[in-house]
């Protein structure tokens, strides 16, 4: 299991390798700076309007009297059905000659809006309305009870999905790729596939690494101070009066180019591109996704049991120090993972080099530690007293596992596989740069057609992405959903798992 | 006296379940009404109709003659200048008691928040205070800066929603009379909603029972407990036995013997008596034909059950004189009794 400590040995092995010389060389050279001012520039905008987005929809659609509700949820969460490089290959298609910033901007914050919108929704309906009530009573209007009394309340929620939002672009590697926005993840990959000399590809990596770590710090100091949570049979509903049909626009609008334009110009290339893919390569492309996803999926579940009933009920050195490495992992981007791997499978396990074997470790270095987060939290929570008592009854501890733990998390435990295999389906950088040679995969397949400005071929595999993992992704969302009640384990698979 | 509020007819349903069903009330100027109802009664619905947050099925609310709720339109809760205590303190979490209380006086200069605060901070005795977070608060605390806020912005009306229903009993009663001796200082009209009798009848001037939807009886604490108009009232006013009874002249006869009635009925009338256990006067007595079979000793007062030939009564008798249990004691009925026909 130490296993997932792997990138962290690499990024200190390079580093070592490379003496303090060259690292300050290559930190302060015009190209890095540039990549961080790209990186960060980037970042901050999308955490930014991803956060704006998220909350109004939050807002709107749980605290007012818009209609369709159902609809707007479903709009809301749509984007997670998109990986990153799908939704940048819609925008291709349709306008060929884009690129930089600007649709890299927009494609990320439409994306990464789902995770604000779920974190404050559940802030919202973990909330009652009372706070806002009494601001009524007490002559605030419906809009300046929104600033003074609901935003103060809900900011530790917008803060912490704008965190995710950030996070994710920060690590994203297919879209600012194919819109050729230079940030560290491309940089680090072109690095990677033209030098002789992986060096600069890996300082970037620890770079991009420090990157993470700065971003965490930063919510950390802005993050202080939680909300107060009660619940109350009442919600009072904010009345819109005039305001209700712009903002049922607003929310389509997100909708339609969130989701279902990117889906309609995919569709379109089915009729007028000719796709240079035979069936039997599509099904090959299939079939190799579902081995590696599937195969991942399960290991992760057997995975995160063991990791969480270690850490929740056998507490020892080992089982913090295997705790803190996966929190640290967490945050790695699937490209520093997967160079990490390239790097030491190489150099000390030749064997492994460019095997299957190593794509799944990749795999489990990189969702392990948001299975392991969901079912940490109903272990914790559930009673020390329940097992003893089962104990008393004469079972052994094995036994306690299997017949109490085990049904006790089944539920989360189900969700959180399928998520993960879900979004094995949707992995791309650490897929493409270790896959076995002459094995493709559905994600691989779409970027190289992609590259090649194959389009319609690349809106096959996109579609079939989007049918099979991406739907499939938002639905299980949206049965997590909380309404009334919520459980933390579904809130957490909501927050940290779909990417 | 001048009349504040007025509700007509006031209905309320959610989806099929009619939660009131024609509620009529009169709040005059400075007083204090207490509605008085079950659990679940629809107390909270119809202070939420009041501040603005429901629209009412059928009925009107007028505010010093101003009409604030139909069912085809409603006055935003923001301009009705209606404030409110709610049942948990509720407190802004993320402000201190100073701003908590000028929250509703965003208008006011600097200087005259100060006052203002200041002055309903030493109303609620919290003067020291005002630099605290409301988790740095007790719960009776809490409930003061609650009161203060809603105060301050010079509401017409109060409601105060079970206020202190989450408190420690012994914080309650003393809670209970700094807020009527507020309301009394600032003339303020307010309506308290509980499911507390002796919340209900300790400080309010009015009190209203709420039950099935309807407003069964509104009269002065004293009336309502002395003459309540069926017997469910007096019983959920407080503790009564019930026993069978005919109207023999101006008494009416009973197991218990023959009681003073407070009205008149016809001659021969059958129905119920509710007798209150501060009714009954208990005498030791050798050869009584009752037994002492329960004691709830409070010290200044006592509850003492009593088996009587026919029926079991309780009785409240002063606390170091009340008999033991097992002793034989004689069964006397004081004062006048509610009657009621059948």
């Amino acid at each position: 299991m130490l296993i997932t400590a792997l990138p962290l040995v690499y990024l200190v092995l390079r580093t070592v390798e490379l003496g303090s010389s060259e690292i300050q060389e290559l930190i302060f050279s015009a190209r890095s700076v540039s990549l961080l001012w790209n990186t960060a520039l980037l970042v901050i905008s999308v955490a930014v309007t991803a956060m704006i987005i998220g909350f109004l929809q939050a807002w709107l659609i749980i605290r007012t009297d818009i209609r369709l509700k159902r609809i707007f949820t479903f709009f809301a969460i749509l984007p997670f059905a998109l990986p990153s490089y799908v939704a940048a290959l819609t925008w291709l298609t349709n306008f060929p000659g884009i690129r930089g910033f600007l649709p890299a901007w927009i494609i990320l914050s439409l994306l990464t809006s789902p995770y604000v919108y779920l974190a404050v929704s559940a802030a919202l309906v973990s909330q009652s309305s009372k706070q806002e009530e009494i601001s009524r009573t007490l002559g605030l209007n419906a809009f300046e009870t929104l600033i003074y009394v609901t935003w103060p309340n809900v900011r530790g929620a917008v803060l912490a999905g704008g965190l995710i939002s950030a996070l994710y672009t920060l690590s994203d590697f297919g879209a600012v790729s194919l819109v050729k926005y230079d940030t560290f993840t491309r940089a680090i990959y072109i690095a990677y596939r033209s030098s002789f000399d992986r060096n600069v590809a890996a300082a970037l990596s620890l770079m991009l690494v420090l990157f993470a770590v700065l971003i965490y710090l930063t919510y950390k100091t802005f993050a202080q101070g939680e909300t107060q949570s009660s619940t109350s049979q009442f919600a009072s509903i904010t009345k819109l009066g005039k305001f209700r049909h712009p903002a049922a626009l607003l929310l389509s609008g997100l909708g339609f180019v969130g989701f279902i334009l990117p889906v309609l110009s995919l569709l379109r290339w089915q009729f007028v591109g000719q796709s240079s893919a035979d069936s039997g390569q599509v099904v090959r492309a299939a079939i190799n996704t579902f081995g590696y996803a599937v195969s991942g999926g399960i290991l992760i579940a057997i995975f995160s049991f063991v990791v969480a009933i270690l850490t929740a009920r056998f507490k020892s050195r080992f089982s913090l120090a295997l705790e803190r490495i996966l929190w640290i992992t967490h945050a790695l981007p699937g490209l520093v993972v997967a160079l990490a791997l390239v790097y030491l499978s190489n150099r000390y396990a030749q064997i492994t080099y460019q095997t299957s074997f190593i794509v799944i470790v990749a795999y489990l270095i990189l969702f392990l530690p948001n299975s392991f987060a969901v079912l940490k939290n109903p272990l914790e929570k559930s009673s020390k007293a329940l097992e003893e008592v089962a104990q008393s009854m004469g079972y052994a501890y094995r036994a306690v596992i299997f017949q109490l733990l085990l049904p006790l998390i089944r539920k989360p435990l189900f969700i959180t596989a399928s998520l993960a295999t879900l979004t094995i389906v949707k992995e791309l950088p650490a897929t493409l740069l270790l896959r076995p040679t002459g094995i493709e995969t559905l994600a691989t397949r779409l970027w190289n057609a992609a590259g090649g400005k194959e389009f319609a071929e690349a809106s096959v595999y996109a579609l079939i992405i989007i049918l099979l993992a991406g739907i499939p992704t938002v639905i299980l969302t949206l049965l997590q959903l909380p309404r009334s009640s919520t459980t933390i384990a579904s809130r957490e698979v909501n927050k940290e798992f779909i990417g | 006296m001048t009349t504040q509020l007025v509700i007509q007819d006031l209905h309320k349903s959610f989806s099929d379940l009619e939660v009131l069903r024609g509620i009529n009330l009169e709040v005059a100027k400075g007083q204090l009404l207490s509605v008085i109802g079950t659990s679940g009664g629809g107390k909270t619905t119809l202070l939420r109709l009041i501040a603005g947050f429901e629209t009412p099925s059928r009925g009107v609310i007028r505010l010093n003659d101003q009409t604030i709720s139909t069912p085809l339109d409603v006055l935003a809760p923001e301009q009705r200048q209606i404030g409110i205590v709610p049942q948990e303190p509720t407190l802004f979490p993320h402000l201190s008691v100073f701003d908590n209380v000028s929250f509703g006086l965003r208008r006011f200069s600097r200087e005259e928040k100060r006052a203002r605060v200041g002055y309903l901070l030493s109303l609620v005795r919290l003067s020291e205070l005002e630099n605290r977070f409301p988790h740095e608060l007790s719960g009776g605390q809490q409930q003061r800066v609650a009161i203060a806020r809603a105060l301050a912005p010079e509401p017409k009306l109060l409601l105060l929603d079970e206020p202190f229903a989450a408190l420690d009993a012994h914080l309650r009663a003393e809670i209970r009379h700094d807020v009527r001796s507020v309301l009394d200082e600032l003339s303020m009209t307010a309506i308290m909603v509980t499911h507390d009798q002796d919340e209900a009848l300790s400080i309010a001037d009015a009190v209203a029972v709420l039950r099935d939807g309807v407003i069964v009886q509104m009269d002065s604490p004293r009336a309502i407990y002395n003459r309540p108009v069926d017997s469910g009232v007096a019983t959920f006013l407080g503790d009564a036995v019930l026993v069978e009874g005919v109207i023999e002249g101006n008494k009416v006869k009973t197991e218990l013997g023959s009681l003073s009635l407070s009205k008149e009925f016809p001659e021969g009338t059958v129905g119920r008596v509710a007798i209150r256990p501060e009714n009954f006067y208990l005498q030791p007595h050798l050869d009584g034909e009752s037994i002492v079979i329960g004691r709830q000793f409070f010290g200044h007062d006592a509850i003492i059950d009593v088996k009587t030939p026919t029926v079991v009564i309780k009785a409240r008798t002063s606390g170091p004189l009340s008999p033991e249990i097992g002793m034989k004691v004689s069964v006397w009925v004081r004062g006048t009794v509610s009657f009621f026909p059948q």
